[in-house]
């Protein structure tokens, strides 16, 4: 049983690991903390695959939570961010960056639509929004990333 | 204009690695709830446990008569403590090839054993923890002592003592006063390599470890917040792999068993107080690897049981780590 349910779940990391390892690294800015909070994900994962409806769903909702519950309590005791730190080519670098620049939901929003491909709808459910909510958050964000990509390439 | 979907595009070019071997062996904490979630579980939990309040209040005032108890309950059902998420150092401790592993019994240390260039055999002790952080190896609590060393972590709560080994020859030693031993000792052949599981007491708490040949795991001493104490860790002897899982025999039990899978089991003499079995290292894929150790009873009722994470799977960790290094 163990066997079918750990299947299940690794089948889901192979499929979707490395593209929500590296979406929550966008997101969060750093690679360490995608690294940590996708792997906690999936450990829950397993811990609890006879409860999970949809894998696929609850690996990403859970693994943006805990990444934005690492960057809360980095902004609680540092009173900032953590550095950025994504090795990545310096367009990466850059996205990233201007990335950090939007509100937590905004950046969350763009990342899962332009880099992950959801709906509005889905993001909403993933995020725990609204779907009008995740439009605007997306119009906000996607207007204010131009600008500040355009800004740095110009 | 910017082409966002493009930018996002080059992100698939994100180095990335494999976290499954991590995931596999992982104690996973809490998941994060939303606030408005949380507000309801904590409202549906406070009916719960009122609701609870006056139930136990009338089951106490009522006559029960005599119950029986059928077949006793395991005792405890703990992990034998965190797993060495330390593997990713960025010290350059370790500097390649191999991380071996260990975990105390009380689940309060750990240990990573790994050689490097010029074939130093390196033995590493500190505090497990979920976050483990470079601070813990601070330099000045480090002993060097020809090409190997010893690290002390300095918020180490139990008492330590700590061997370190370069080809059978003992280099480095370090130990905490201890008691006469109380909780035996057996020596178990395996493949015609013996190695020893030995325990004695200390004011610290009880120090179980295991000697062979090529080395010696455990030997820390501490107290256990679960009643089942178990370690496991791997020990090179003649140029082989061997995992071995130990521990101290709970109160009343007479066997223990380790589950290698559903249709292997390895049983311990677990008379003389502490128990080990040893078997040839598995792949890293596991197929032969321990899931659970059982205490049993001479009626066969279970006593307690325990939940022992893959060797397998966190040597796979460490060599992908130990690779990115």
């Amino acid at each position: 049983m163990r066997t079918r349910v750990t299947g299940t779940i690794e089948t889901v990391y192979r499929d979707q690991g490395f593209r929500l390892q590296r979406a929550v690294a966008l997101y969060a800015g750093s690679q360490q903390i995608a690294e940590d909070a996708v792997a906690e994900a999936f450990a829950q994962a397993l811990e609890r695959a006879s409860d999970i409806r949809d894998p696929s769903a609850w690996v990403w909702r859970v693994s943006f939570r805990l990444a934005t519950r690492e960057l809360a309590r980095s902004r609680r005791t540092m009173g900032e961010l953590p550095e950025q730190s994504v090795e990545a080519p310096g367009s990466i670098r850059d996205l990233v960056v201007a990335l950090r620049s939007l509100s937590p939901k905004q950046r969350a929003s763009v990342v899962l639509h332009h880099y992950a491909g959801y709906s509005t709808r889905e993001i909403a459910k993933l995020i725990g929004s609204s779907a009008p909510a995740v439009t605007v958050h997306l119009s906000n964000g996607r207007k204010r990333l131009r600008h500040l990509l355009e800004e740095h390439d110009g | 204009m910017v082409d966002l979907e493009h930018r996002f595009r080059e992100a698939d070019d994100l180095e990335v690695r494999d976290l499954w071997p991590e995931i596999v062996v992982r104690q996973p904490g809490s998941v994060p709830e939303q606030p408005t979630r949380h507000r309801v579980l904590a409202a549906v939990l406070a009916v719960v446990v009122a609701g609870a309040g006056v139930g136990i209040a009338l089951w106490a005032f009522t006559d029960h008569g005599q119950r029986v108890i059928d077949r006793p309950k395991p005792t405890a059902l703990v992990t034998a403590g965190d797993l060495a998420r330390a593997i990713r150092q960025e010290t350059g401790l370790c500097q390649t090839v191999e991380v071996l592993f260990g975990i105390a019994p009380w689940g309060a240390t750990g240990w990573l054993q790994c050689t490097g260039k010029g074939s130093p055999l390196v033995l590493l002790s500190y505090p497990l923890s979920r976050r483990p952080s470079p601070a813990v190896v601070a330099r000045e609590r480090m002993a060097i002592v020809g090409p190997s060393w010893v690290v002390f972590p300095p918020d180490l709560e139990t008492a330590l003592r700590v061997h370190a080994v370069i080809g059978g020859r003992l280099v480095a030693k370090a130990s905490s006063p201890t008691r006469e031993s109380s909780l035996g000792q057996q020596t178990v052949i395996v493949d015609g390599a013996a190695f020893t599981v030995s325990g004695t007491d200390s004011p610290n708490g009880p120090c179980i470890g295991v000697s062979a040949p090529g080395g010696s795991i455990g030997g820390g001493c501490g107290r256990s917040q679960g009643s089942f104490r178990v370690g496991e860790g791997s020990i090179r002897v003649n140029g082989r792999l061997y995992d071995v899982v130990y521990g101290e025999t709970p109160s009343g039990a007479t066997r223990v068993e380790v589950v290698m899978s559903p249709t292997t089991t390895l049983s311990a003499n677990a008379s003389p107080g502490v128990w080990l079995v040893g078997i040839a290292a598995a792949d890293e894929a596991g197929t032969a690897d321990h899931v659970t150790v059982r205490a049993e009873d001479d009626a066969g009722n279970l006593i307690a049981e325990v939940r022992v994470p893959s060797l397998a799977a966190v040597r796979g960790a460490a060599k992908n780590a130990a690779h990115k290094q």
